[in-house]
């Protein structure tokens, strides 16, 4: 009778604990969100929302300050996008290598060491590509625009770099997650494959992958949620100067807007950087809402 | 020898290349890190 009711209290009590850390998780979001909202929606107010939005001159210091971030927007995009096309088919291979390529003792060696990749800080990956990829990029960049009177010089701090810096910094996420969802496909899926006289590789793509593919697309919107808010490692590398998001541009990323100019703005141009930080919240959302309609639908089709 | 046997096995020229696609992806990963881990130990090491 007392173990019971024992029983009964541990539950209630367990029951207004998982309540508390709910409500705390749910509070925070949405304490988040409406403090994003009252701060980014001044700005919109005052300079108007195609002029932020769809502006292309940054100049928020000048005597008729100009608060256009087209050129922002678009190099996180095409920053982001490029990393996720350079850093997901090597992520997904790699995960295909560690759980059905390569023998048990040498994936018991690699695993923890991709492990330990994504507990390298981001600050490391932009010392790196600025002592070792900037280096490189400026050669590149001699190279190909020797002789031109009309390209600007980066010194290698440019799109490309960043976009190097980005993939590489997304390689763990995708990897680990990748992996796990390859490793959860069921065992009668390969061997049906396999008895039906597909090779060890057609069973890999044909097979393996399509059935692993909602924690791939997990990985892959992990990798562009972590790209897009990436700021530290590519405020090293990027060059920091709003321009026009081509390969050799020094470019200027949303996060990196906030970060280079949060310290010394006051007044209306705070009020924008809190816009910007609206707009990439916004983007994240989106991101986000878009996953979970996939994986929604993938889970529909599975059933 | 017999083209259709059951015991010979067919090499697929997609395969190869796919194979080699793993293989070189986690060549690249795994020596990205071992370089990241080797730079900064060693530029660590030197700037003592």
């Amino acid at each position: 009778m007392g173990n019971r009711k024992n029983r009964a209290v541990v539950e209630t009590v367990a029951q207004i604990v998982f309540t508390i850390c709910a409500f705390f998780a749910v509070l925070a979001v949405v304490s988040i969100t409406l403090y994003m909202i009252i701060s980014g929606t001044p700005a919109i107010m005052k300079v108007g929302l195609g002029e932020i939005l769809f502006g292309t001159e940054w100049m928020p210091t000048a005597a008729e300050p100009k608060f256009g971030i087209l050129w922002v927007i678009l190099t996180s995009i095409v920053g982001t996008t490029l990393a996720i096309l350079l850093g997901v088919p090597i992520g997904v291979l790699t995960a295909v290598f560690l759980a059905e390529v390569a023998p048990r003792p040498l994936a018991a060696i690699v695993k923890p060491a991709v492990e330990l990749l994504a507990g390298i800080p981001s600050v490391i990956y932009g010392l790196l590509g600025i002592y070792l990829l900037n280096p490189l990029m400026y050669k590149l960049e001699r190279l190909i625009f020797q002789g031109s009177t009309t390209h600007q010089f980066t010194g290698g701090a440019n799109l490309l770099s960043a976009v190097i810096v980005l993939a590489i910094m997304i390689l763990p996420t995708v990897i680990n997650i990748s992996e796990t969802s390859i490793r959860a496909v069921p065992a009668g899926i390969k061997s049906s494959s396999l008895a039906l006289g597909a090779s060890h590789v057609q069973t890999i793509f044909r097979s393996i992958l399509p059935a692993a593919k909602s924690g791939i697309v997990t990985a892959i919107v992990l990798g562009v949620g972590r790209a897009i808010g990436e700021a530290m490692a590519i405020t090293l590398v990027s060059g920091s100067s709003v321009n026009v998001p081509l390969p050799f541009n020094s470019v200027r990323f949303l996060t990196t807007a906030i970060v280079s100019e949060m310290g010394y703005s006051s007044g209306l141009h705070r009020q924008v950087l809190f816009t910007i930080g609206l707009v990439l919240f916004v983007f994240i959302m989106i991101i986000n809402i878009v996953l979970n309609k996939i994986l929604k639908k993938g889970a529909d089709d599975n059933e | 020898m017999n083209k259709d046997t059951l015991y010979v096995k067919r090499k697929r020229p997609t395969d190869m290349l796919l194979l080699a696609a793993i293989y070189i992806s986690a060549t690249l990963a795994v020596a990205l890190l071992l370089g990241i881990i080797l730079y900064v130990f060693v530029k660590g090491h030197s700037h003592r």
